[in-house]
């Protein structure tokens, strides 16, 4: 117990040193993301246009099952999904038999402040899904997006149905009508002119106001908590590895793009224009009754950055017939690297998907007697 | 099923006995090598857990307060006028100074950034066309040299296994005495 003393000062500059290299990250441009540690899945990038780098994994099975399409969100780097072996989201789906794509989102530059929810998912998840259809010979893509990335795969598949086969949601920030996150009530009085000044002031939304909202919603954890924690577990095989890799990845802020922050924060935050069917992306008033594919939504039980409340009803404003829900006991990121998740959650993703899927050489060929209709 | 409010006030009950009751308690049991040390370490941890859940919600609290959302949100607004005037002065000085330097300013080394990731773009996209142009000569030139060297090779094989095979029969002649 003495040692506590003595090691936490140690743990906390530890800590001071990886928040200033973010700092760094984040304000540099291009943001450096060759940064990244390495993956524990290889992968090739198979397009990069726009704002986004497309990734491939090959599926580790003689015999694949099916093709699915990762959406990241555009807060913080993607390697969240591919951190450690054994609770990797993306070896998880490959060794289950699974193509995995990936959006690895370019960090937007000055240059980029102009770029909302139109660019993002009628330009470059778009390409992202063409990229995938030409690539694994399909006509119909599975999506999985990730909190943002949810909200980004959502909005396309109101916007283009039939591109895709199945949609899964992981802790979607999606009705905003009652705001549990104490923080957001802050967020909440924040008026449109404060927004606008941000993009003016700064262009896109720093990453460090990121940051920073992100360390806002629990400071003691961020500030000593964690510290504790990795003291406690110092003798945990493999903890303070982890622990640092995901410190990593708590500190890898991306800007987001100014007019997209405006559009968030004022139509979908402040408005809630997206659960009302009233968001407009582009010159389309996107309707979530147009979601007529499957649907699987995976929420958070403990989840304190996207309250449970707020990803119930999503599922319930589809016009899918085929919906299920899933409330997960984890947090927003123990969902993807809880080793729970990983033993329980992640094969029943799998098992979901595979059963909705059909491989690719029966999509060209002839009809078989057992396949699914949606 | 317990409030919000309840649960804090539990936190704050067991912060309070874990600080001033149990901690001191199994503190001296193991001063008289009545306890272990792994109790005073367990104690400690049961009101420092308890802490931690109190500030939380106490934060919270403070977070969900009208006057304290009010407040923050003005002061994020003064801060980013702040900033922007300070971005408009520098700007401004620099926009003079810079001339006299010779120094680029940011929208220049935009501009250059810009272009030279168009000129890498382009040199990929000749790369990769050079490449296919020189995969395609490579066989072009492979197809031809099968089709006029054939009769040549077949010649030089034919005038090779006489020589070869002489050459064989004389080494093993040699061998063999």
């Amino acid at each position: 117990m003495l040692s506590l003393f003595n090691r936490f000062p140690q743990y906390w500059m530890d800590g001071a040193v990886r928040s200033l290299n973010g700092l760094r990250q984040g304000l540099t441009e291009p943001f450096p993301y060759h940064e990244d540690p390495p993956t524990v899945t290889p992968y090739t990038v198979i397009a990069e246009e726009g704002k986004m780098r497309l990734r491939y994994y090959q599926a580790a099975t003689s015999t694949p099952v099916g093709s699915v399409l990762i959406v990241y969100a555009l807060i913080k780097r993607p390697f969240i999904l591919d951190l450690v072996p054994g609770k990797s989201v993306v070896q998880s789906l490959v060794n289950q038999g699974f193509h995995v794509y990936l959006t690895d989102w370019i960090p937007p530059t000055r240059a980029d402040t102009w770029r909302g929810f139109d660019a993002y998912v009628n330009g470059d998840l778009a390409n992202a899904v063409q990229r995938v259809q030409e690539h694994a010979g399909i006509e119909q893509v599975s999506l999985l997006g990730y909190c943002f990335g949810a909200l980004l795969a959502s909005l396309y598949t109101a916007l283009h149905p039939h591109t895709v086969e199945n949609l899964v949601t992981l802790t979607i920030p999606f009705d905003f009508s009652t705001q549990e996150i104490p923080l957001f009530s802050i967020l909440n009085k924040l008026p449109p002119a404060t927004l606008d000044l941000i993009r003016s002031t700064h262009g896109n939304c720093p990453g460090w106001l990121v940051k920073a909202a992100f360390t806002a919603m629990s400071p003691v954890h961020h500030g000593i908590d964690k510290y504790m924690g990795l003291y406690r577990n110092a003798e945990k095989e493999g903890y303070a590895e982890f622990f640092d890799l995901f410190e990593r990845w708590m500190n890898s802020d991306v800007p987001l793009a100014g007019q997209l922050f405006r559009e968030v924060t004022h139509d979908v935050f402040q408005q809630n224009l997206l659960q009302q069917n009233q968001l407009q992306v582009g010159n389309t008033m996107v309707d979530m009754r147009q979601i007529t594919c499957p649907v699987f939504s995976i929420i958070g039980e403990h989840d304190d950055v996207v309250h449970p409340h707020s990803s119930q009803s999503f599922t319930e404003c589809v016009g899918s017939a085929d919906t299920a829900t899933v409330t997960f006991p984890a947090g927003h990121v123990g969902v993807v690297v809880g080793a729970a998740a990983h033993k329980k959650l992640w094969p029943e993703v799998g098992a979901w998907l595979r059963h909705r899927t059909l491989p690719a050489m029966r999509r060209h060929g002839a009809w078989s007697s057992d396949h699914h209709s949606h | 099923m317990a409030t919000p409010a309840k649960h804090a006030m539990a936190d704050v009950m067991t912060m309070w006995t874990a600080t001033f009751l149990e901690v001191p308690t199994v503190t001296t049991q193991w001063s008289w090598g009545m306890g272990q040390q792994r109790d005073v370490e367990a104690a400690m941890w049961k009101g420092y857990d308890a802490w931690v859940r109190v500030a939380k919600t106490a934060i919270d609290r403070v977070y969900e307060n009208p006057v304290f959302g009010d407040v923050a949100a003005v002061a994020l607004d003064r801060t980013l006028r702040w900033q922007q005037w300070q971005q408009t002065i520098a700007s401004t000085i620099v926009a003079t100074i810079v001339p006299l330097t010779g120094l680029p300013t940011a929208a220049m080394v935009d501009a250059v950034h810009a272009e030279v990731q168009s000129l890498h773009a382009r040199l990929s996209e000749q790369t990769t066309q050079l490449q296919a142009l020189r995969a395609e000569r490579h066989i072009e030139s492979v197809e031809q040299m099968r089709t006029q060297d054939r009769p040549r090779l077949a010649a030089v094989r034919t005038l090779q296994t006489p020589a070869i095979a002489a050459a064989r029969n004389e080494h093993q002649t040699g061998a063999m005495s």
